[in-house]
């Protein structure tokens, strides 16, 4: 009896102790081989370490489109040579946009995984959780996709830019579009109560030129938004704006069309109206009309080869998958990524890649319009267009947009 | 007398055993951040679960929404230190007495709640408390969430998580008293039949609310480590996917038994280890462990090991019972 | 005026949702977690019919539902059956695990990008005095009043309906009297997954397409068919229609935001004040 109660701890606690050291051991063998060159860690002669931390399943899985993105431009690259002789690989893990999960692998693919840089991270929460941890160890976080002001302003000396617009900036853009060429003076707002919708909603609240009627917020992941048009149908604003993710966006309009505001002009942050696919999920007659921005034309409208490689290899590596969504911001920012590893050159150091990134001004060799980085100016994003959605197509609406960190000025192309 | 002691003893050797495996394993690991994180991580969800496991093993009362206290936990610990400045050794303690009175809250109208019912009402509570930290930004700071100012009692990372450790050895420690008191043995007794518990004096509501506010306290203290460890908080951190989780961690590692807690927790926070790499599989494969486990091991993880010694535990239980009654019989 | 009418639409989903999960409570004494993702699952097969075949509207419905009903055969041939005598808790935690596979085999074969699906009835909206209304939506109405009828006939006027009461009070004095209880259990595990089909084809085009649609409308079921008594057919759906409306009220005069929370402490208030639910009959302890 005895030596059956013995048997029983002694067998607990060796499985305990043999989950930690298996866990342990597995990992102790990436160890990188730097033979003396001056590279920073995660750049060996043969590959060179990109990380992702994203949602891969749970409710917002869609984010996941970033690394689909990311891994196409990646095996495109690799099939071509690499860089300067060096494959791009990426190592992903999921945090279902969850920041107690996002901390865990955070450490482990900076200090187990040991990447050179981390590339696209989505998740606004999950990205402030992880700050501490990325800004401590230094590596380059390179165009994460949240568009919220404290990754850019003030800039943070390894944080470089959104893969998404800037939500304030965005906004800012919507107000000047409303009142100069809308000529709206009273506006209601639907937002997503988190940082989709709350940091656009303070540019709002400091705008002096505009009334605002409604203030509606809503919940990640509602679906009924019949009380949100109700409370639109009551304010009866010039212009609404959306500022939140396509479903809700969406709805919206359904709900809006149903009770008949059809023709109030209606403006949608560039997170939830940059696809095609919602037309299909509004209706065709119901998108109609729709007006956002966007870093980029769409894919059917855009003459960028860039975009058309795209499309090409996207297809090639994906086929199930749409071509339109986040896709392209993946793909678009694994080129930025790229072309600041190629003006880097052979010396792999994470000071040499700061300084080749903050020699990015206005470049415009990706799907973005324009790629900008200088030492004051970490947003990266600060070129746009307007958008229009007409006929089952997303079409400009504008020339290019412009936006000057330095002196918070927005410049129109004409 | 003798034989118990040692089997005391054993028992001791066994966990001194762990107790130093668990010292050394920041060596062993190399002082890896990410390991000592995972440690912690595997921790926290140890305390939870067992403290679910007072309340759903050995009380019989269902919660689906313990992620919920965690979030209080850790929320408490951010607003404790950053917006009070108050110190490590005060802030953690109140995180578990702020999160035992929202227990009490809870279990006040849980009381005359049972299975499905209560279910419902913990299920809300746990999908509430992280709405409303996302509505409530004055104090919670909303969806950009909030730091935890770092103690400055611990000079590194080994400290604390030195620290954490003993806290959690400590905890169970506790638990496992807890279990073997009056008020355990009055749970039980809850449990099996609440008629014949009170018949026999037992006060059902004064109980049941003390499961849910000793349950809460040390799930709180479990949020309260998570929000040190990680030094931030956000609504997202502990949403209702983690209370099934939780739940599953009990069920699947043996209801009614504090081993099975910690290897329930043990599987479930090592598995993520092994599959984040492959995309979009980790929950599949948690999915499948848990029903496979429940379908192969009704009993949990925990009934592999102590099969035998149930068995003969119970024989020599009904001997005792035998002679015992014997005996009276004599005396009469 | 209008937003109670979109209450009572939201509240026909879930309603029809916990019609499902009550169907299979109320024979087989397991809460089925998993009702949600089955509904799911079976709405991206429809689609699968729909879009990649080509099928028109009718047949891919058909075909759907006749997978919905393989398909909860199968779970309770290979899963639950073996779980039925197993404690309750056992029986949840299953649902659960299901839960978790079946969410993350969708995601991985449909992907998460949220698609349009077609509604029932097309149309554009019809002003009714005050309340605008699409036909679809009527047509949820009525077809969820028509399945709670359906069933409830079903389950107090017909010998299925006997067998299935008989073998949920106890099912070793069915099996005496000549019920094939297992039978019984693996039927109904069929009709509340195309019940649950039902549900979902109804949803989607309201929540849109995709592997999450289900998971709110599950929780909100669930505590319908709890308010509802959790063993009442019409208590679900009046349930549902009370949660759907009180949410809806609480949107547009109190907080949008905070619409969950007042839901749930509505709850907690019912539940308190009747701990068996509107709809459920008396309180009976269980035997051990």
């Amino acid at each position: 009896m005895i030596k059956n109660k013995k048997q029983k701890f002694f067998t607990i606690i060796l499985l305990i102790i043999s989950l930690f050291t298996i866990t342990a051991c597995g990992n102790q063998s990436a160890s990188t081989s730097q033979q003396g060159k001056n590279v920073s860690q995660g750049v060996t002669d043969k590959e060179i370490l990109i990380g992702h931390l994203g949602p891969q399943t749970g409710p917002v899985a869609v984010y996941d489109y970033f690394r689909k993105g990311i891994d196409a431009y990646f095996k495109y690259v690799n099939e071509n040579g690499g860089v300067n002789g060096r494959k791009l690989k990426l190592i992903a893990y999921d945090d279902q946009y969850q920041p107690s999960r996002t901390i865990k692998n955070a450490k482990r693919i900076v200090n187990e995984d040991k990447v050179f840089a981390m590339l696209g991270d989505p998740c606004t929460p999950c990205n402030s959780a992880a700050r501490n941890i990325f800004e401590k160890a230094g590596i380059p976080m390179v165009m994460i996709s949240s568009g919220a002001q404290q990754f850019v302003n003030p800039p943070i000396k390894n944080y470089f830019g959104s893969s998404i617009l800037n939500y304030r900036v965005e906004t800012r853009v919507f107000v000047d579009y409303a009142v100069n060429q809308l000529h709206a003076k009273k506006i209601g707002v639907v937002y997503q109560n988190d940082d989709y919708g709350k940091e656009g909603l303070t540019v709002l609240k400091d705008s002096k030129n505009i009334e605002l009627v409604a203030e509606v917020p809503y919940v990640a992941g509602d679906t009924d938004l019949s009380t949100h048009a109700e409370h639109l149908n009551k304010a009866k604003p010039d212009a609404i704006m959306v500022l939140g993710g396509p479903t809700q966006a969406a709805n919206l309009k359904k709900e809006l069309y149903k009770i008949g505001m059809k023709d109030t002009p209606y403006i949608v942050s560039s997170v939830g109206a940059n696809d095609r696919n919602l037309f299909k999920l509004a209706g065709k007659d119901v998108w109609e009309g729709t007006i956002s921005a966007a870093a980029f034309p769409m894919p059917d409208v855009s003459n960028d080869p860039s975009m058309k490689t795209y499309v090409e290899q996207f297809k090639k590596y994906y086929p199930n998958d749409p071509i339109d969504g986040f896709a392209q911001n993946g793909w678009a920012i694994a080129e930025v990524l790229v072309e600041a590893l190629n003006r880097t050159g052979k010396d792999l150091t994470w000071d040499n890649f700061f300084k080749a990134l903050n020699s990015f001004d206005n470049w415009d060799g990706s799907i973005y319009e324009g790629v900008t980085f200088n030492k004051n100016n970490h947003y990266g994003l600060t070129t746009m267009i307007l958008t229009q959605a007409k006929n089952g197509q997303i079409l400009p609406l504008s020339g290019r947009i412009t936006f000057d960190p330095d002196t918070t000025e927005i410049t129109y192309e004409k | 007398m003798i034989l118990m002691l040692k089997q005391l003893g054993n028992k001791r050797i066994a966990l001194g055993i762990l107790i130093v495996c668990m010292l050394f394993y920041p060596f062993s690991v190399g002082y890896s951040s990410y390991f000592l994180t995972l440690f912690v991580i595997t921790c926290i969800y140890v305390i939870t679960s067992l403290s679910l496991n007072l309340l759903v093993g050995y009380g019989g009362q269902i919660s689906v929404g313990q992620a919920g206290f965690l979030s209080v936990g850790s929320y408490s610990v951010a607003i404790l230190s950053t917006k009070l400045g108050l110190p490590f050794l005060v802030v953690l303690p109140l995180a578990g007495i702020i999160t035992a009175l929202i227990g009490l809250l809870i279990g006040l109208p849980a009381v005359r709640l049972k299975g499905h019912f209560l279910a419902v009402a913990t299920l809300g509570f746990g999908l509430s408390v992280p709405q409303i930290a996302l509505k409530w930004d004055k104090l919670t700071g909303g969806f950009s969430g909030l730091s935890v100012t770092p103690s400055s009692l611990f000079a590194s990372e080994t400290q604390l998580f030195y620290f954490f450790v003993f806290l959690t050895v400590l905890i169970i420690w506790l638990i496992n008293n807890i279990v073997k008191s009056s008020i355990g043995r009055a749970f039980i007794a809850i449990r099996d039949s609440e008629v014949a518990a009170q018949a026999i004096g037992i006060n059902l509501s004064f109980y049941k609310t003390t499961m849910f506010v000793i349950s809460s306290f040390f799930t709180g203290i479990a949020g309260g480590i998570y929000g040190y460890w990680v030094g931030f908080v956000s609504p997202n951190d502990f949403v209702i996917t983690n209370s099934f989780l939780i739940l599953a961690m009990i069920v699947v590692g043996g209801l009614a038994s504090i081993p099975g807690s910690i290897i329930g927790a043990l599987l479930f926070s090592i598995i993520p280890h092994f599959t984040d790499s492959y995309v979009g599989i980790t929950n599949i494969v948690i999915g499948v462990a848990v029903v496979l486990i429940i379908l192969f091991k009704p009993k949990g993880m925990v009934s592999m090991f102590n099969f035998k010694r149930n068995k003969s535990e119970k024989t020599k239980k009904n001997e005792l019972l035998l002679k015992e009654e014997g005996n009276r019989g004599v005396n009469i | 005026m209008q937003i109670l009418m979109s209450g009572l639409i939201f509240g026909c989903i879930y309603g029809l949702t916990a019609l499902g999960l009550v169907l299979i409570y109320k024979t087989t004494d397991i809460v089925n977690f998993a009702q949600g993702e089955m509904a799911m699952v079976t709405t991206f097969v429809s689609f699968v019919f729909l879009s990649n075949f080509g099928f028109g509207y009718i047949p891919s419905l058909l075909l759907a539902l006749i997978f919905a009903a393989i398909f909860g055969i199968a779970i309770h041939q290979i899963v639950m059956k073996r779980v039925q005598s197993a404690p309750p808790l056992n029986q949840i935690v299953v649902t659960l695990g299901l839960f978790m596979i079946l969410n993350g085999m969708a995601g991985l074969i449909w992907g998460h990008k949220p698609t349009s699906y077609p509604q029932a009835v097309k149309g554009d909206s019809i002003k009714l005095g005050s309340v605008f209304i699409t036909p679809n939506e009527l047509f949820i109405l009525c077809i969820t009043f028509f399945l709670m009828l359906i069933f409830f006939l079903l389950f107090r006027f017909t010998r299925v309906g006997l067998a299935m009461r008989a073998s949920a009070q106890d099912i070793k004095a069915s099996q005496l009297m000549g019920i094939k209880v297992t039978s019984v259990f693996t039927a109904t595990w069929a009709v509340g997954a195309i019940l649950g089909g039902v549900a979902g084809i109804m949803t989607a085009p309201i929540t849109f397409l995709d592997t999450q649609m289900m998971f709110e409308v599950l929780i909100m079921a669930f505590a319908a068919a709890v308010i509802g008594g959790f063993v009442s057919l019409p208590g679900a759906v009046i349930g549902g229609l009370f949660i759907g409306v009180f949410e809806n009220l609480i949107a547009f005069y109190i907080s949008p935001e905070m619409k969950l929370v007042y839901t749930f402490l509505l709850i907690i208030l019912v539940l308190y004040i009747r701990p068996q639910g509107i709809f459920g009959g008396k309180q009976t302890l269980k035997k051990v």
